[in-house]
């Protein structure tokens, strides 16, 4: 069963009258249910415009992005956001953790708006210590490393119980070890808990822990590899 | 969400504080102003009103101490229809009391009022003829007086004791009570005394008082005395002059309200540039919480609730502070400071307006911005 499902997606700028960015240029595939992929490119050959259409925070020119049987094309913006709350969850390169906010609030912030119940509140401090950073719970955002700061994102991503965790460069800021202990993180909850994964990177050397591999270049799908090793971190 | 939304106005403290200094100042500013305005139309219309007679002056005189009226008007007065009572009086300026002499500007303050206590008898419709501490004035006392309770402090007198007024000493043999802060500071003394301490005009008198049978017919003598002394004599009732007084200073409220309101909208502005600054520098922050599951109306009333709370301290400290000024105000000049709930929940109202409408624009255009162009940074 596929999780999600891209057809012909387009995503063009314009920028002047006859000058024409295609970022996303007529791409489709599709994504299983537990998968762990990887999506890497050049700078520049639209892996962010992708990953941000599939987390339904950009709108494609055309084609259409189906998650979790949703066409999200057809959903309007509170839908889309409702969608962004029960089914993904994101982490990103810079972290961004909301400052002045403890980390065990910045792990529980997606709930805020809609209450916070002593369950997630319990929940959110065993994702912290799970990740190794219990005693950093009460801690601003600022006092925290690099990887410290990423597994606090971790942890925020999964605080809603997502389907699908949506990562734009997530070791893009962190050295190589830290790196691999997010991936091995990410890894975990991806076989255990059957989290589907799709992570943006630069690092080639990352792709030997994926299942999967697509490759962009000026916005079209140049390959797709399905048989990665997977090796062990 | 009230930890973030705190969390979020103590990251900027300095902005902050200057934001909450503008809505205090505003509400502070309403509620000492107004209060005071409206203590000042209480009391005045209080102390109009506790006069029930008719003033009689001489026609185009502006004052009591300016006007003199021939003493043969006083039968004249009597033989008007409805007429009760003519009481005259004299008054004068005391130039000296206890020493203190035209150089203190308090002295211009100062008036000896000659009273006749056979004529006036049981009439006690003027304040000061109400003495709560030794006694009235009799016919037969001779260099007695009366003062008011503020003059009585301000000398540091007491029953029985003596004042010196324009180098001749007096009695004093009762204090009266007022809420009329200049009718406090009055010396009353027989008619023929105070004559002689101003020096008045024999033949003469200041004014008269005139009260009527009825107190309902007041306006009717009044406009008898009116036609019938066209030219010489003018009345005033009382009540008149509350009405035109009260106007006036409902036409200061009105002008008091405005200038709060000025100050009002002055903060109102430092609110929303406050929350347009802090907006425009959070705009990647929000775009992470849509990108966690926000709606926009969620981010939206988050920076609409940190606006309003801003503003509701502000509001709060600037009710605490506008009560302090007005009741200082009150404390040095006696005018009443009429701070009830109704103008406090008026202030916060428009503290809280400050804060949604300074907020409202701002979280406008916070859910303007998509969320990628947040994130992409
Ligand atoms: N708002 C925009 N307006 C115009 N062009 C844009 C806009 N956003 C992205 N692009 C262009 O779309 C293309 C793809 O951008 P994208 O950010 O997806 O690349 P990327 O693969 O994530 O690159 P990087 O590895 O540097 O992050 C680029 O050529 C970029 O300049
Ligand atoms: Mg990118």
């Amino acid at each position: 069963m596929d999780i999600i499902t891209v057809k012909n997606l387009k995503k063009y700028y314009n920028i002047g009258e006859h000058n024409e960015v295609k970022a996303i240029d007529d791409v489709s595939f599709e994504v299983e249910k537990g998968e762990f992929l990887a999506i890497v490119g050049p700078s520049g050959s639209g892996k962010s415009t992708l990953l941000h259409m599939l987390g339904c925070l950009d709108t494609p020119t055309k084609g259409e992005v189906i998650i979790d049987s949703s066409k999200i094309h057809e959903l309007n913006e509170d839908e889309l956001s409702n969608i962004r709350f029960t089914k993904l969850g994101f982490i990103f390169q810079t972290f961004n953790l909301i400052p002045g906010v403890s980390a065990v609030d910045n792990v529980l912030m997606p709930l805020m708006p809609y209450g916070i119940s002593s369950a997630k509140r319990i929940y959110s401090h065993k994702l912290l210590k799970k990740f190794g950073i219990g005693r950093r719970a009460n801690h601003d955002p600022g006092e925290l490393s690099g990887g410290e700061k990423q597994r606090v994102a971790v942890a925020r991503s999964l605080i809603n119980n997502p389907k699908i965790i949506l990562a734009d460069e997530p070791t893009g800021q962190l050295d190589s070890k830290t790196g691999r202990e997010i991936i091995r993180l990410m890894r975990e909850l991806n076989s255990k808990n059957k989290i589907t994964f799709i992570m943006v990177t630069h690092d080639e050397t990352l792709l030997q822990y994926v299942k999967r591999v697509i490759r962009l270049k000026d916005g079209k799908i140049i390959s797709d590899d399905k048989n990665g090793k997977m090796l062990d971190l | 969400m009230i930890k973030i939304i705190i969390s979020n106005l103590l990251r900027n403290k300095r902005r902050s504080f200057l934001t909450l200094l503008g809505i205090l100042i505003g509400v502070a500013a309403i509620i000492s102003l107004v209060s005071v305005s409206v203590g000042l139309t209480q009391r005045s219309a209080e102390l109009l009103t506790s006069f029930q007679g008719i003033f009689v002056l001489e026609e185009g005189a502006v004052d009591v101490p300016y006007s003199f009226v021939e003493e043969e008007y006083l039968n004249d007065l009597k033989r008007v229809p409805g007429v009760e009572l003519v009481v005259p009086e004299i008054w004068g300026s005391a130039n000296s009391i206890e020493g203190l002499n035209g150089d203190s500007p308090l002295s211009n303050f100062l008036f000896i009022v000659g009273i006749d206590p056979k004529i006036a008898g049981n009439y006690e419709a003027a304040p000061y003829y109400s003495v709560t501490e030794g006694r009235k004035l009799t016919s037969n006392d001779r260099n007695s007086v009366v003062v008011g309770s503020t003059l009585a402090d301000m000398f540091d007198l007491s029953v029985g004791k003596t004042l010196k007024i324009n180098g001749k000493t007096y009695t004093l043999i009762g204090i009266f009570e007022t809420n009329n802060m200049l009718m406090s500071l009055l010396v009353i003394t027989n008619i023929e005394t105070a004559r002689e301490v101003t020096g008045f005009k024999e033949g003469y008198y200041s004014n008269f008082q005139v009260v009527p049978n009825n107190p309902g017919d007041l306006k009717l003598v009044k406009q008898r005395i009116e036609s019938r002394f066209e030219g010489k004599l003018q009345a005033i009732s009382m009540q008149d002059s509350a009405e035109l007084i009260t106007s006036f200073i409902s036409n200061l409220s009105v002008a008091l309200w405005f200038i709060s309101g000025i100050a009002g909208v002055v903060g109102g502005i430092g609110v929303m540039n406050t929350m347009l600054m802090s907006v425009m520098e959070r705009i990647q922050e929000f775009g992470v919480l849509k990108a966690i599951g926000w709606r926009n109306k969620d981010v939206m009333t988050m920076i609409v609730m940190e606006s309003i709370l801003l503003s509701l301290i502000g509001g709060i400290i600037g009710v605490i502070i506008g009560f302090l000024v007005s009741t200082l105000v009150s404390y040095y000049t006696s005018i009443p400071s009429a701070i009830d709930f109704g103008l406090i929940m008026q202030a916060m109202f428009f503290a809280l307006i400050m804060g949604v409408v300074g907020g409202l624009y701002p979280a406008y255009k916070s859910s303007m911005m998509s969320p990628i162009e947040a994130v992409k940074g």
